[in-house]
């Protein structure tokens, strides 16, 4: 019985009748008269399937009768203290019917599996989230402002100069600084560049022109001339090869947007008034923060 | 999440989420308007993730990805708690295992009502929950899940003040935890939820989220020991996928020995794994004691399992530093770098100079000694425990608190206190971990972890390499000649040299955060036993921006400090951007066990109280530092004698 207890179908089950019966309720019962409690033949074996499963035997006429006494029972209690408004300063109930709600939500987009179009059509609208990354491949040569103070950059230029008029020396990094820095990245990524050189100098590089010397580019150890030799564009693998990770990417983003276009919904339903000091924050030029009044996760 | 795990049950769940699907589709497609519909529908088996033909294996992904014999530093974190961890639920946590890797990748996510974003991904992470509740965690977020209904759990869910969380906790789980027979809450539904958290949850986002090259997740959990509240915590973390059925938490014992009897079991049955114990500073002497768990001195054998499972140990992290303590470490002038006081005051865990990993490292060199193997040869990493599902949130700019409600205000932040452990303002956005690896996959991040290759900052990407040998040139100029002779002449951090018979030469480089501070100094501290088994050290100064010289206390002046407080600003007008340097040590004695680690300092930046009182224009806290030094710690290298 305790295992049956645990049995998630069972819960589903519950939590489905539960939904229907509130839902009922709360459109004013339109399936039966309000005050009718229909105990259907269905329901009666059920309460005595459940007492078998405890205990190892099934009910007599007797006990069928007081599991069916208890469940009108409870069913009137149940519809009275909903009518009563009892649920409604009970922070564990609201929580619960709450969390059940958006439980409900989420499955409702678990379960839909999207075709392969619709999985290419995502993939199209969202191609960056699945591009491989462009990489660069490019030499540097560094120019200390730490040793060389605004001589760093004065000397730059003049190795830039001649590098670019063919007159530079064979061995352009000699003629800077010594630094642990690489002197070049083969096939670096954005991230890689810019965890070895910081932020600024990988924008910096991203639009130095390829196949020339150029610079010089400041970053947070120096300033740096560099000649990008290769830069590879971010490409889109093929579909087939990326498919479970369009798959996964789709359905959080439909999880998502389900559960907004769910709680919209029920929203459109109410007419919301905040009152008081914060109403100003739900005025429609101010945005943002702390307005969602919802269970949006 | 959920779908899979609901889709991998063959019979039951699907059709009832079918006939709930139908239900809401019903209520979300009419504003709620329409009929029911009066059937079920047949259920159609949901979406499982099977890969496409054309899809690559994880195998050919790896295969893909090119070494590096030289190592690149990757960083990343070992220690984050999500929702699946009971006392981050708790305190708000709604961050999956999942979500906390997609925030370690770059993408935004909400906390505390908050967007929030890493700025800088990171290249690794393991998520590691406590492993004790996460079936009861499974029940109470997973739709359907077994046991979701029990009335406790609707209680856990409707927790609304920081009160009613607190009494809650210690209601169902402190004072079921830090007994010593520590058990599951009365609302555990059974076996099968811990199987599926670990499985369809936790090991899933590992596996969805692992990119070859570009981002490694690493399968692991927290086993949660706090016998008499004294933190035996340690973070198990496996070198691939090939992981048990269910983690050994401390439910299952709270007895480290028998954690180590476990991973030994899991060894012969063809998982790699390792442990990571971290906060020795709030152990009560627990984590570095004499005695085992029986009550006697530590044997050889005890040594040889720990040091074999143990490589590792968390230096820092939210819950203050481990490395040293300015009261037991006067002569050290850096040692008061997020001390955490009130760790030491709270729960009756009074400091001592044993909790502390200087203390414990070095003392292993007595148990070498001793007993003929060292329990704790312990390489240095980093964390940050945080509560809010966020790896290596550690900008001190942009720290949002890391223990839900705890922190989660600017003013918890400067007046509350993380329960029973420290005062918020007195802790820190914790430490990233680091490694040099051959290439950014599960295998050779772990492989590094477990070389103790392995280095750690205060939260900069600071980078540090170190060798030792006895022919390494004693004045590197070249970057990449120290580092090709360190590898080929001698040994990187984590390793020993042995049998010497002339003084080894250390090398060590150090390269500021490329988007952070300036560098101040390199620092070897020197660690050796006496002839009473006395730990003892020395703090040397190795190499230094500018033009400073030692005074006559032998002390090099200290770098100044540009920190504007009233504005939270610094500026790199001091420090360097490199260091490199060299060595010698001329105290060296072949015959004495030592070791050697690396400590780089930056200049002085603002302390994240100073950005959080600034922003919000209010005054700076009175009794914490408006500025400190961060810094970078490598593992040791230690030298044996033959």
């Amino acid at each position: 019985m305790r295992k049956f207890l645990r049995e998630p179908l069972l819960h589903f089950l519950l939590i489905g009748i539960g939904l229907f019966l509130l839902y009922d309720v709360l459109r004013g019962g339109d399936t039966g008269a309000p005050r009718d409690i229909v105990v259907t033949e269905a329901r009666a074996e059920a309460l005595a399937q459940s007492f078998a499963t405890t205990w190892m035997r099934p009910p007599t006429a007797q006990e069928i009768k007081g599991l069916i006494d208890d469940y009108v029972a409870e069913e009137i209690y149940y519809r009275e203290a909903i009518a009563m408004g009892l649920d409604q300063d009970d922070v564990v109930i609201r929580r619960r019917l709450r969390q059940k709600m958006e439980f409900i939500s989420e499955d409702a987009v678990a379960s839909a599996e999207p075709t392969d179009s619709e999985l290419q059509a995502y993939l199209a609208e969202h191609r960056e989230k699945f591009v491989n990354p462009a990489s660069l491949t490019f030499l540097q040569v560094y120019f200390s402002t730490e040793k060389r103070g605004e001589q760093a950059r004065v000397q730059a230029e003049q190795l830039l100069t001649s590098l670019q008029a063919g007159r530079g020396p064979t061995d352009p990094a000699a003629a800077g600084d010594p630094t642990l820095l690489p002197p070049d990245m083969q096939s670096a990524s954005p991230q890689l560049i810019a965890n070895t050189f910081g932020s600024d100098f990988a924008a910096q590089v991203e639009e130095a022109p390829v196949g020339q010397w150029s610079g010089p580019l400041q970053s947070g150890f120096g300033l740096h001339l560099v000649r990008v030799d290769e830069r590879v564009p971010g490409a889109l693998p093929a579909f087939d090869e990326i498919r479970p990770i369009v798959l996964r990417e789709y359905q959080a983003e439909q999880r998502t947007q389900s559960n907004k276009k769910f709680l919209d919904s029920l929203r459109a339903k109410y007419d919301i008034r905040i009152e008081g000091p914060a109403a100003r924050l739900f005025e429609p030029q101010a945005a943002t923060t702390g307005v969602q009044g919802g269970g949006a996760k | 999440m959920n779908s899979l795990s609901l889709a991998a049950r063959p019979l039951g769940a699907g059709v009832t989420a079918t006939l709930l699907c139908a239900v809401v589709a019903s209520l979300a497609g009419c504003g709620g308007g329409a009929d029911l519909p009066k059937d079920v529908a047949v259920a159609t088996e949901p979406a499982a993730e099977t890969p496409s033909p054309a899809a690559p294996t994880v195998a050919e992904l790896e295969a893909g990805v090119a070494e590096n014999p030289l190592k690149d530093a990757y960083f990343g974190e070992t220690h984050v708690h999500t929702s699946y961890s009971l006392d981050a639920y708790i305190g708000g946590a709604r961050i999956t295992p999942d979500e906390a890797y997609r925030f370690a990748k770059g993408q935004d996510v909400t906390v505390n009502g908050q967007k929030h974003n890493i700025g800088r991904p990171l290249d690794f992470v393991a998520v590691s929950d406590h492993a004790e509740f996460i079936g009861e965690m499974y029940s109470t977020q997973v739709p359907g899940a077994k046991g979701g209904d029990n009335p406790m759990l609707n209680e856990l869910r409707s927790l609304k003040s920081v009160d009613e969380q607190r009494a809650w906790f210690v209601k169902y789980v402190v004072s079921n935890n830090r007994g010593d027979n520590p058990s599951h809450p009365p609302f555990y539904a059974g076996p099968e939820t811990t199987r599926s958290a670990w499985q369809d949850v936790i090991l899933k986002a590992a596996r969805d989220h692992y990119q070859p090259g570009r981002f490694t997740t690493i399968a692991g959990y927290e086993w949660t020991a706090a016998p008499q509240a004294g933190n035996m915590h340690r973070n198990v973390l496996f070198r691939d996928m090939n992981v048990p059925d269910v983690p050994f938490s401390a439910l299952e014992s709270n007895d480290e020995e028998k954690l180590w009897a476990w991973m030994a079991e899991q060894e012969r049955k063809g998982s790699k794994l390792l442990a990571i114990p971290h906060n020795s500073n709030g152990s009560k002497g627990l984590m570095f004691e004499p005695l085992d768990n029986a009550g006697k001195p530590i044997t050889a054998e005890y040594a040889r399992l720990r040091s074999h499972f143990e490589r590792l140990i968390e230096m820092m992290q939210i819950k203050g530093n481990s490395e040293v303590h300015r009261k037991f470490w006067p002569a050290d002038e850096f040692a008061g770098f997020e001390n955490a006081d009130s760790v030491g005051t709270f729960s009756n865990r009074a400091f001592k100079k044993e909790y502390f990993v200087r203390w414990a490292v070095i003392k292993g060199l007595d148990y070498q000694q001793k007993l003929g193997v060292n329990p704790y040869h312990l390489g240095f990493t980093g964390g940050t425990d945080n509560h809010n599902g966020l790896p290596s949130d550690v900008a001190e700019n942009d720290y949002i608190g890391s223990h839900g409600p705890a922190d989660g205000t600017l003013d918890a932040r400067r007046t509350g206190e993380i329960d029973g452990w420290i005062k918020a303002k007195e802790s820190s956005p914790g430490t990233i971990a680091a490694v040099w690896a051959t290439r950014n996959t599960q295998a050779a991040i772990w492989d590094a972890m477990a070389a103790r290759e392995s280095f750690v900052t205060s939260g900069p990407r600071i980078k540090v390499r170190f060798y030792s040998g006895a022919d390494l040139d004693a004045s590197p100029t070249d970057a990449r000649a120290l580092v090709e002779q360190g590898y080929h002449g001698g040994v990187p951090m984590g390793g020993t040299i042995t049998g010497l018979t002339k003084t080894p030469t250390f090398t060590v480089w150090a390269s500021k955060d490329p988007d952070g501070a300036n560098l101040d100094r390199i620092q070897i501290i020197k660690g050796w036993v006496d002839a009473k088994g006395e730990p003892q050290d020395r703090v040397i100064d190795v190499a230094w921006s500018g033009d400073r010289k030692p005074g006559k206390d032998g002390k090099l002046p200290p770098v100044g400090n540009t920190v504007d407080v009233k504005q939270a600003t610094y500026t790199n007008a001091i420090g360097s951007v490199e260091l490199m340097g060299s060595w010698t040590d001329p105290t060296f004695d072949p015959k004495q066990h030592a070791l050697y680690y690396v400590r780089v300092l930056e200049i002085p930046t603002p302390r994240w109280t100073t950005y959080d009182a600034v922003r919000n224009n209010l005054p700076l806290l009175e009794d914490v530092p408006t500025t400190i030094q961060e810094r970078a710690w490598t593992s040791p290298i230690w030298y044996a004698p033959l």
